[in-house]
């Protein structure tokens, strides 16, 4: 679904052309500005003649944009011939992917507001934002801005000078001879600066420079204007237009090496000085590069050459990120043989920037450059040329930095240097530091960095306090348990690999090296030695030991960033964090670093476990015995509630019969908790707190304990009954769809949190992926081990900002490293869960009336019974019963539905109603909806199958305006052509469209639909034959994923009812059935009818 | 040669700062009569050259007299014979060492030893006199303003080496290219053959039309305050010519300044409004 509005960047050389057609309006008069000074953006929608429409949309996406003051234009703009599709226009033009040129009414945004604007929206979480709706352009140019911005803090760019070629600047009465420009030049200098702004390029929206490059009049065929729409677009003297228009590279480089300039010049701005020729160039220089006027004269030939100066001082940039390759080093430890003779090498090869895999020694770089090697080599004509330009430029400034290179300048196609171990030791040291701050890599053996087996060590190790120091024995993790607000022991020691150093061997190496680093050779290989570390172990004997709290302990354990304190009141490291003693084990479980003990299935389990249910349970039950709290996060259909059901088994396995579980759950889904309980556990006596008949004082709760093993209750009901539920004693409280607390602040959530200090064991289950939300992550955090992300506002100051509006990697990682111990999520996609999942898992939804359904339901049910049972002994009626009773089935499927559908309220109405309450009147809306978000969000292909077409128009509109997806809807009035594209679309299109609406029926033959893994059916049509039918289409030959069929059915009413008794009916439907369709329910006793119509008192 | 005459020619080579332009001073001063070259002093310290030309050899350039309108003054050389570039070239290519100079913008210093090796005089070697023309009065070779161009121009090649190099008879971009040339051993560009394209499908595919944009979502920035030693102004130091000792203290300014403003645009100190969030 396209959002608007979008948004351009249009340059000046196109603002100021006559191709632009480019008008403005003010007040009502059109006038054409004179020409225009500085580029700007627009904010315009596409096919959009009314400023009204677009005054709408700009409000609803920038409320503080200043619309009145704002002026407005009209420009020819260029964009896909989609555009038109998706603004519902019935088209049978086969033309799928042409451009259409057309003049378009705009909103101008001056060049220096849209930063302010766009590094507010500059949100990598569009998700959070979703309901502001940002166009694609919109969010690219934002994060344009992002970029600008980042160059802007890190100091990515550098003063500039040209000179101005002109014949007025010479003016020897004043004595200038000649004029220079100075510019501020943004630099794209880290590898990873580039890789962004290759991927920014690489997913930009045409909407977001949608500029056309008229050269001459030519043919037409790229563009191509459907007769009907002729009128709506207004040409001048007939624009033909070729197949190009400007790239997002070219739009976003003039952009960024504008602004950059400017908001430099504001921000530093200087009250401007009249500049003679006595004021020393330097000085003339700084002036223009902080005024808006850029321009300086100078007075003497000596100065002609500052332009040079700065082009050779700003060649010593690695510029290689144009090229998209970059130089790297490697270097080897010596092969055989005795290290310390040995020979170190350092090679030299060339990798690309955007492939990670894509690398080739500089031999053969050079060899295909003297066109000795041929094929393989994946480089443009002549870019070769400008590689080997830079590689040399590379190895000159290099030479400087590290002088063992200028060795290499001494050769023709240098491929490596052989190195001394003085001159490796300086390499590791500084060479390292300066290679990377040039944009060059350099790789060295793995035992050297930090952790490795060649290096010395500062590493904290943490024990027990009753147990002894490193090594002692490790009783086995499932006693142990970890209690965070005890005090651990902590010391500093160092290691070189896993050789921890005793006392003398400090000293001794002390005493050996010479230098603050240095390589040294010890036990038969070189070592890299930062004295720094080993002195600090005679300066501060204080810091080296010491107690540590168990919270803190886990963390650094997590995180592994200890630091040290130095001498000068300073801080050193990160370091990494050792557990000892039994505690070690437990750290080495949380890190999934450690095979645990499986209990197999609990005996009284009714079915099979799958292995990585098995494994699930007994995570859960081991995490939480030793003390935490945890998440279960599995892709839908892998089945956490039986996970759940196995685990409770389990723990009330021995005959711990008197422990009490809670779990709380949405209402939709209290019913099919209660179901699976029944099915898989009938052993454990479960109840449901909810509706009027519940406990309502400790008396009455306490009975119920007593009794009953597994209590099940409702979010809402858990919110009132706090008070009460609170005062018992819970082995375990089991939250489902845990996104339900996601907000700390509702009463629901703080209901939560009092559970937390009596609970023993604490889980949730969600469905879809916390670990991207943060906000959500620390709600359930708090709940489930508080202490680990701290109070909200240290996580929000520590986190939150820098991980969810900036992605800062390292805090990212430090995040993941502190959730993802507790956390366990397996994916359909997994490669070893895959062969464990059936190939097409069919499972029955239930869902429950809401009270507005039941009470229509009931009153059809009502009058169809009295008035069958009226006809009942006249037979000559008898076809009027018949008729009755389809006619109540077609209604009552209908309010199982939703009652509008029953009401057959118009879809124009239903969509001025408030979407949530419209949600709500129907229960198996509700759960509908929360069933297709977890499918999306586990990226599936959906199929949804309704046998009304009434009904599709509904579930499409509810679910384009949820999920801002455009669903297609097919159904018997579309056309083939249409069909076929739309199959088309969801086949190969990637997940902008995940979601494909059919008619049961009208679903036709000949689809292949085999990218789906989720089928849907919203409703039921008693003719197994055609369901399958529908569901197959998606289980193909071909098929490549599991497919999960959901069929939703409503408890107590005809939909569950019905298809019961074809189960059991089986052979005797199969043939009635399929002759008759649905016939056959008139065929039926009045007993029988009233069993199968009455509303049941089964489940809710 | 008594001290003063060092001392005089020492004063004369001042002009030049880097060995290259004292070089080419130097060379000038064999041909003779470098007291004469001495009454340009004054007028080269005055900055009285302008508009200098400098062809393949040939040198135009104006320098201000005591007259109102300038004096137009050409001295003209032998350039060296395209043989001898030939071979100087061949030599310069076997090693990369003086193509990465050259492309750096740099002279390496022994170039000249590399010249001297193949017989080919780098700086012009007076065989007669000076060849140099000047419309003042004065009737003498060198007069003040030919002697002010000849140092003026000592100034200009400490800072564009490569002039010289067209003075001599090669541009910096001829030769380059031909060192380049040199590299793929003469063999021409278009025979040599080469794998297909890299570039990301532009045809008028669906992504290019529709590219799905949620997959930026994981890109990450980093906008953070400012270490002072990773601006690139700091990390390639000032610009050796700059002697203004200011400079750089109002570079560091400005960059912290910029830093600054960036970080609080994004972490929203500035305007103190924040969007709506969904609920």
């Amino acid at each position: 679904m396209k959002k608007f509005p979008e948004l351009t960047f249009i340059p000046l050389e196109y603002a100021n052309s006559h191709n632009s057609n480019l008008i403005i309006f003010t007040q009502n008069e059109k006038r054409e500005l004179p020409r225009i000074k500085e580029p700007f953006f627009i904010l315009w929608i596409p096919l959009n003649l009314s400023e009204e429409i677009l005054h709408e949309s700009i409000e609803k996406t920038l409320p503080d944009f200043p619309i009145e003051k704002a002026l407005t234009c009209s420009i020819n703009l260029v964009y896909p011939l989609d555009y038109i599709r998706q603004i519902n226009v019935e088209e049978s033009s086969s033309v799928k992917s042409s451009m259409i040129l057309g003049n378009t009414i705009a909103k101008i945004v001056p060049l220096k507001k849209i930063v302010n604007f766009l590094a507010d929206r500059s949100l990598i979480r569009l998700d959070l934002y979703s309901h502001l709706e940002i166009s694609s352009s919109m969010y690219f140019w934002s994060l344009i801005v992002k970029l600008t911005l980042q160059l802007m803090a890190k100091g990515s760019y550098i003063p500039y000078v040209t000179q101005i070629e002109s014949s007025e600047d010479q003016d020897y009465f004043q004595e200038i001879i000649g004029k220079m420009q100075s510019v501020w030049k943004p630099i794209l200098k880290t590898k990873k600066d580039v890789i962004n702004y290759i991927q920014i390029l690489k997913y930009a929206p045409i909407s977001a420079h949608a500029i056309p490059i008229i050269e001459n009049i030519e043919s037409m065929h790229d563009f191509i204007i459907p007769p009907e729409f002729k009128e709506i677009f207004r040409f001048q003297n007939s624009i033909k237009t070729t197949s190009q228009i400007y790239s997002a590279s070219e739009l976003s480089r003039v952009f960024i090496e504008t602004v950059l300039d400017s908001l430099i010049r504001e921000i530093s701005a200087v009250t401007e000085q009249e500049m003679n020729y006595q004021i020393p160039w330097e000085s003339r220089l700084i002036q223009s590069l902080l005024s808006p006027s850029p321009q300086f004269s100078i007075f003497n030939v000596k100065e002609e050459i500052i332009p040079h100066i700065f082009d050779l001082w700003s060649q010593k940039l690695n510029l290689s990120w144009r090229l998209g390759y970059s130089l790297k080093f490697t270097l080897q430890s010596p092969k055989s043989g005795n290290q310390k003779e040995g020979k170190w090498n350092l090679l030299f090869s060339i990798h690309s920037l955007s492939d990670d895999s894509v690398e080739y020694p500089l031999k053969k770089f050079w060899k295909c450059f003297r066109g000795l090697e041929k094929a393989q080599l994946l480089f443009r004509k002549n870019e070769d040329i400008a590689i080997r330009e830079y590689l040399l430029k590379s190895f000159n400034v290099l030479s400087y930095v590290f002088k063992p290179l200028s060795r290499s300048l001494k050769e023709k196609n240098p491929n490596k240097i052989v190195l001394s171990s003085a001159e490796v030791v300086s390499l590791l040291q500084s060479g390292m530091e300066s290679f990377n701050s040039l944009g060059y890599s350099i790789d060295i053996p793995k035992s050297f960095s930090a952790g490795g087996s060649q290096r010395i060590q500062p590493v904290l190790s943490i024990y027990s306090t009753e147990s002894e120091k490193p090594h002692s024995i490790e009783p086995s993790i499932q006693s142990t348990t970890f209690d965070i607000s005890s005090v651990l022991s902590y010391e500093w020691i160092l290691k070189i690999g896993d050789t921890i150093l005793s006392q003398e061997e400090r000293n001794k190496l002390l005493n050996s090296s010479d230098e603050r680093h240095s390589l040294m050779y010890w036990n038969d290989q070189w070592i890299l030695v930062d004295k720094r570390n080993i002195e600090q172990f005679y300066g501060n004997n204080s810091s080296l030991k010491g107690g540590i709290t168990g919270e803190n302990a886990l963390k650094l354990a997590l995180t592994q960033n200890a630091y040290i304190k130095t001498d000068q009141d300073g801080t050193s490291g990160p370091f990494p964090v050792q557990f000892y003693g039994p505690l070690e084990n437990v750290i080495k479980f949380i890190k999934g670093e450690m095979e645990i003990p499986n209990e197999p299935q609990p005996s009284e389990f009714q079915g099979i476990l799958r292995k990585y249910q098995v494994y699930g349970f007994n995570w859960m039950r081991l995490i939480t015995s030793i003390g935490f709290g945890c998440v279960l996060a599995d892709d839908m259909g892998l089945g956490k509630t039986i996970q759940i059901i196995a685990l409770i088994l389990s723990l009330l396995e021995n005959n711990q019969k008197n422990r009490n579980f809670l779990v709380i759950c949405p209402t939709s889904v209290l019913g099919n908790w209660m179901r699976e309980i029944n099915k898989f556990s009938p052993t454990i006596q479960a109840k449901l707190h909810y509706g009027a008949e519940r406990a309502k004082d400790i008396d009455a709760l306490n009975r119920v304990l007593q009794n009953y093993n597994v209590i099940l209750t409702s979010y809402n009901i858990l919110r009132r009954d706090i008070d009460l539920i609170e005062v018992a004693k819970w082995e375990s409280v089991i939250l489902d769809e845990s996104q339900n607390i996601k907000n700390y602040k509702t009463k629901q959530a703080r209901a939560v949190y009092r559970l937390k200090e009596k609970t023993k064991r604490k889980i949730a289950l969600s469905g879809t992926p916390i670990e991207n939300r943060i906000t959500e992550l620390w709600s359930l955090y708090h709940f489930l081990n508080p202490f680990l992300l701290g109070s909200r506002r240290q996580f929000l100051k520590r986190y939150a900002i820098p991980v969810g509006r900036l992605g800062n990697e390292k805090l990212t990682t430090e995040l993941q490293n502190l959730v993802n111990p507790f956390l366990l999520r397996r994916m359909k996609t997994n490669r070893q869960i895959i062969p464990e999942l059936p190939d097409k898992q069919e499972t029955e939804v239930y869902v429950s009336l809401s009270d507005e359904q039941k009470a229509l339901y009931i009153q059809i049910v009502k009058s169809m019974l009295t008035e069958v049972e009226a006809v009942e002994e006249n037979s000559k009626q008898k076809f009027r019963t018949k008729g009755l009773i389809l006619k109540a089935l077609m209604q009552l499927k209908q309010v199982c539905n939703h009652p509008d559908h029953y009401l057959h309220t118009p879809l124009e109405t239903i969509k001025k109603y408030n979407l949530n309450d419209f949600i709500k009147r129907s229960g198996k809306l509700r759960r509908f909806i929360e069933l297709l978000e977890e499918a999306i969000a586990s990226k599936s292909k959906v199929l949804i199958f309704t046998q009304f077409k009434v009904m599709g128009d509904i579930l499409q509109y509810v679910i384009e305006e949820v999920f801002n997806y455009q669903v297609p809807f097919i159904h018997g009035g579309i056309k083939q052509e249409l069909r076929t594209e739309i199959v088309e679309d969801f086949q190969e299109g990637n997940f902008e469209n995940p979601v494909l609406l059919l008619s049961l029926r009208a679903g036709g033959v000949g689809l292949n639909l085999s990218k789906a893994s989720v089928v849907m059916h919203f409703d039921r049509w008693w003719n197994p034959a055609v369901e399958d039918q529908a569901t197959d289409r998606a289980y193909r030959i071909g098929q490549e994923n599991k497919v999960n069929v959901y069929k939703m059915v409503v408890e107590g009413t005809i939909e569950e009812k019905i298809s019961k008794m074809l189960e059991q009916k089986r052979d005797l439907a199969e043939s009635i059935i399929q002759v008759t369709g649905e016939e056959w329910i008139t065929e039926l006793s009045f007993g029988e009818l009233q069993k199968i119509f009455l509303l049941g008192e089964e489940g809710l | 040669m008594s001290h003063k005459s060092d001392d005089k020619i020492k004063t004369l080579l001042q002009f030049g700062s880097t060995w290259w332009g004292r070089s080419w001073i130097k060379s000038m001063l064999k041909y003779g009569r470098f007291f004469r070259m001495q009454r340009g002093i004054t007028y080269t310290k005055e900055n009285r050259v302008s508009n200098i030309i400098i062809k393949k050899g040939e040198i135009f350039a104006l320098c201000q007299g005591t007259a109102p309108v300038p004096y137009r003054v050409k001295i003209e050389f032998t350039p060296i014979v395209s043989e001898q570039w030939r071979q100087v070239i061949e030599e310069m290519g076997q090693t990369i060492e003086i193509e990465a100079k050259l492309l750096s913008g740099e002279m390496p210093q022994h170039i000249n030893k590399l010249f001297l090796r193949k017989g080919v005089p780098l700086f012009p070697v007076p065989k007669q006199n000076l060849d140099a023309t000047c419309n003042c009065p004065d009737e003498e070779i060198p007069c003040k303003h030919i002697a002010a161009v000849i140092l003026t121009l000592a100034s200009i090649f400490d800072y564009d080496p490569f002039m010289l190099f067209e003075l001599r008879g090669k541009s910096r971009e001829e030769l380059l290219s031909e060192l380049q040339f040199l590299a793929t051993e003469g063999e021409p560009r278009d025979n040599v053959m080469r794998s297909g394209q890299i570039e990301p499908n532009t045809q008028k595919s669906r992504s290019f039309l529709h590219p799905d944009i949620s997959k930026l979502q994981s890109i990450e920035f980093d906008i953070s305050p400012l270490e002072s030693t990773e601006t690139l102004f700091h990390q390639l130091g000032t610009p050796s010519e700059i002697k203004n000792h200011e400079f750089s203290e109002v570079m560091s300014t400005i960059y912290r300044d910029v830093s600054q403003f960036a970080n609080e645009l994004i972490y929203h100190k500035k305007k103190g409004k924040s969007l709506p969030k969904k609920e």
